[in-house]
């Protein structure tokens, strides 16, 4: 019951136990690197589960405010990315609950730089499978925020079900059929989007 | 037959069925054509979220995300937590994070101060003239009673961050004069409610000086803004006296017009307190801006505090420059940090100062008590002269002092200033929580950054950092300088990189702007840009 994770180590073992050391000692270069070596992984998760630059940046970027205020009681040894995934989706989480507390009002859609930067193939190509992603996305976002952690960390972390686990403190067996339960319900929105049948 | 359930299916979209199970599921899918089906729709559909999901911001977005987190890091004053979340098990933060216990703590300190209120009311009709005693004992020590988080005693020399218990005290000595120390600080005086009397009514206390301005003087812990003649008189009993070198002051109208030396004599090197030399303790929480610096901080070997912000940037060098204020004067006891190394000294009393350059050019940041903080680039050969603005609270200048790189400043600049509010909306600064003030001056800082680099991604970062300052004011009465402070990133980046996409966000930057900006130089600056935006 686990899947090799395709995704590279962003540090070897040894290497980021000594960093996490270093950085419980007070070594902010430590920690620096720290940041470097997962602050891209983090960014995806925090996107993915925002679909919003703006509040990507900002979750990536309090993940390891709050990591450095709690990396004291890390246990070292333990790998460091499914903790800090799991603070990006817990602060992903608040961000959800603040959001249907207070629902934002006149917010400017956000260019999201990357795509500007994008390189134009065919247009209209393009233009089709923008539309599906979009669509996508949009369905994703009405998934429940369990659920869109769940596929965020499998689908565009690929991380293996013990690390998912792990991340989001429940059972494999609870990922298994979170995922499987995940992925139904997103066809199911899609298909409502398109108009096919079930 | 009986198919393979969702859950089969999905664990073998993910690789993650093995042995018996997964070959007991393969032999089925050779022989269904509907889950075969299933299953490709199942892959499929994850390799159309994955592409759905990505979102690359740039190469320039991560190579200055470390630096980022730094400053965050910095500007909540977190440095040395995850020491002191060893030695103490839970950080000071998550008080302030926690509505819960911040609800505990503000009820304490509610019930303490009603309970001081009661005690000094009945102690008044009894002893007036030990009551007139007390009070002025107060006055004196200013014992933090307001603040539910008192610090260590924030006089005590700053050590070596090696150590949590060291690190406590030099995160939390609340020594900055930064709008966040400034917030609470008024809170403590209110908190101590002790009748009309001037100096405990206010955060810090003050004195009126010649022009019959109010001017705060030092209280021990806090930030500091002393007339130097106060040193000459005798310190009441308990108080904390500060050496008599360390000029915290800014010079009094009389003393200016005495001649106080200035210009381009070298800057005072004998200021102990200050020293010239650098300071080698650069951790997120040391490089607080206003940490005083003293002799024996340098204890901390260099290379283990090397800063998030220091990278990319080596090589030593010095810093020289002198503190004017907008009329020329000299400003004693400013401070100066070097963001870059982390260095930090006060300024000499003709508002000199030498600090230590971590490279060829940074940003430093001037701080004085009374004028609004100002950012500034510097090359580490080159004399600096920083001028510092007085402080008004909200004004409605356009791009002249945009142009200055100072005129964010005051939108953030805290609230608890003494002087000069010039009858601007104030009041929308107390819905502020302290973490909205912190961005919002982070989104200062990205502007002030924008303008000097140039970049569109710059602009692009300015704009994302604004946009989330807005989210906190939006319907308050600076949701218009947000929005304006928006479009205005947005039109530089569009400046900068001309394309139909960014053309369309500043339209929609502009448009959300112009639909409920009063008139005036904004207002103006932006039709200007809608103009230049149609051509």
């Amino acid at each position: 019951m686990k899947t090799a994770p395709k995704r590279s180590p962003e540090l070897e073992a040894g290497r980021e136990a000594g960093l996490v050391q270093a950085a419980q000692r007070g070594d902010s270069a430590a920690f620096a690197e720290i940041v470097r070596s997962f602050q891209r992984s983090i960014y995806r998760v925090a996107y993915a589960l925002t679909r919003n630059a703006s509040d990507a940046d900002d979750i990536a970027q309090e993940t390891f405010v709050r990591a450095y205020q709690a990396i004291g009681r890390f246990r070292v040894g333990e790998p460091l990315y499914p903790w800090l995934s799991r603070i990006a989706v817990n602060l992903a989480y608040s961000l959800h609950r603040r959001r249907k507390r207070r629902p934002e009002t006149s917010i400017e859609p956000l260019v999201e730089s990357g795509r500007q930067w994008a390189v134009e193939d065919d247009p209209a190509d393009r233009a089709a499978e923008t539309e599906q992603h979009e669509r996508l996305a949009e369905a994703f976002g009405h998934l429940s925020p369990e659920h869109r952690a769940v596929l965020t960390l499998r689908v565009v972390e690929d991380l293996s079900y013990d690390e998912i686990a792990r991340t989001l403190g429940v059972p494999v067996g609870t990922v298994m059929s979170r995922l499987s339960r995940a992925r139904v319900e997103l066809r199911a929105l899609m298909r409502a989007r398109t108009g096919e049948g079930p | 037959m009986r198919h393979l359930t969702d859950e089969q299916l999905s664990a073998l979209a993910d690789g993650a069925l093995e042995g018996a199970a997964r070959a007991a599921a393969e032999r089925h899918l050779e022989a269904c054509d509907a889950c075969r089906q299933k299953l490709a729709g199942f892959v499929a559909q994850d390799g159309a979220l994955r592409a759905a999901l990505e979102h690359d911001p740039g190469e320039a977005y991560f190579e200055t995300f470390a630096a980022r987190v730094g400053g965050r890091l910095r500007a909540a004053g977190l440095g040395g937590a995850q020491a002191r979340a060893q030695t103490e098990g839970r950080s000071l933060a998550d008080w302030f994070r926690s509505p819960r216990k911040l609800a505990l703590v503000g009820a304490v300190a509610a019930v303490v101060a009603g309970a001081g209120i009661v005690m000094l009311i009945t102690r008044e009709a009894r002893m007036p003239a030990l009551r007139e005693r007390e009070l002025e004992a107060r006055s004196a020590q200013e014992a933090p009673a307001g603040r539910p988080a008192a610090p260590a005693p924030p006089s005590a020399p700053v050590p070596a961050p090696a150590t949590g218990t060291e690190d406590k005290a030099v995160v939390r000595a609340p020594e900055t004069p930064t709008p966040e120390t400034r917030e609470t600080s008024p809170r403590g005086g209110a908190e101590r409610g002790v009748g009309p009397g001037a100096p405990l009514n206010r955060a810090y206390e003050v004195r009126r000086d010649a022009s019959g301005e109010d001017v705060p003087v030092r209280k021990p812990g806090g930030f500091v803004y002393r007339p130097p003649e106060r040193a000459l008189a005798p310190a009441p009993p308990g108080a904390i006296v500060r050496a008599p070198k360390q000029q915290y002051a800014v010079p009094l109208e009389s003393e200016k017009k005495g001649g106080i030396p200035r210009g381009g004599a070298q800057p005072a090197p004998a200021d102990e307190e200050a020293p010239a030399a650098p300071v080698t303790d650069v951790s997120p929480g040391s490089l607080r801006p206003a940490l005083p610096v003293r002799a024996g901080t340098a204890a901390a070997p260099q290379a283990e505090r090397s800063s998030l912000l220091r990278e990319g940037m080596p090589g030593p060098g010095r810093i020289c420059g002198e503190v004017i204020d907008d009329v020329g004067r000299p400003v004693a006891g400013a401070q100066v940090v070097n963001r870059s190394s982390g260095a930090s000294v006060r300024t000499a009393a003709d508002g000199s100062f030498c600090l230590e350059a971590g490279g060829r050019s940074q940003e430093i940041a001037v701080m004085a008590v009374g004028f609004e903080p100002r950012w500034q680039t510097v090359a580490a050969e080159e004399r600096a002269r920083v001028v510092l603005r007085a402080v008004p609270v909200l004004s409605t200048q356009g791009e002249t002092a945009a142009r200055a790189g100072v005129r964010d400043a005051r939108i953030f600049g805290g609230k608890g200033q003494p002087r000069l509010s010039g009858g601007a909306p104030s009041a929308s600064f107390d819905r502020w929580d302290t973490f909205t003030r912190i961005r919002g001056k982070n989104a200062q800082r990205l502007s002030a950054l924008a303008e000097q680099v140039g970049t569109p991604s710059a602009w692009d970062s300015a704009a994302m950092e604004w946009q989330r300052v807005l989210e906190a004011v939006a319907g308050g009465p600076l949701e218009s300088r947000v929005r304006y402070e928006i479009a205005r990133a947005r039109v530089m980046g569009w400046r900068a990189d001309r394309t139909e996409i960014r053309a369309a966000t500043v339209r929609a930057a502009l448009d959300a702007f112009l639909a409920q900006a009063p008139a005036g130089a904004e207002r103006d600056a932006a039709r200007r840009w809608r103009d230049e935006l149609k051509r």
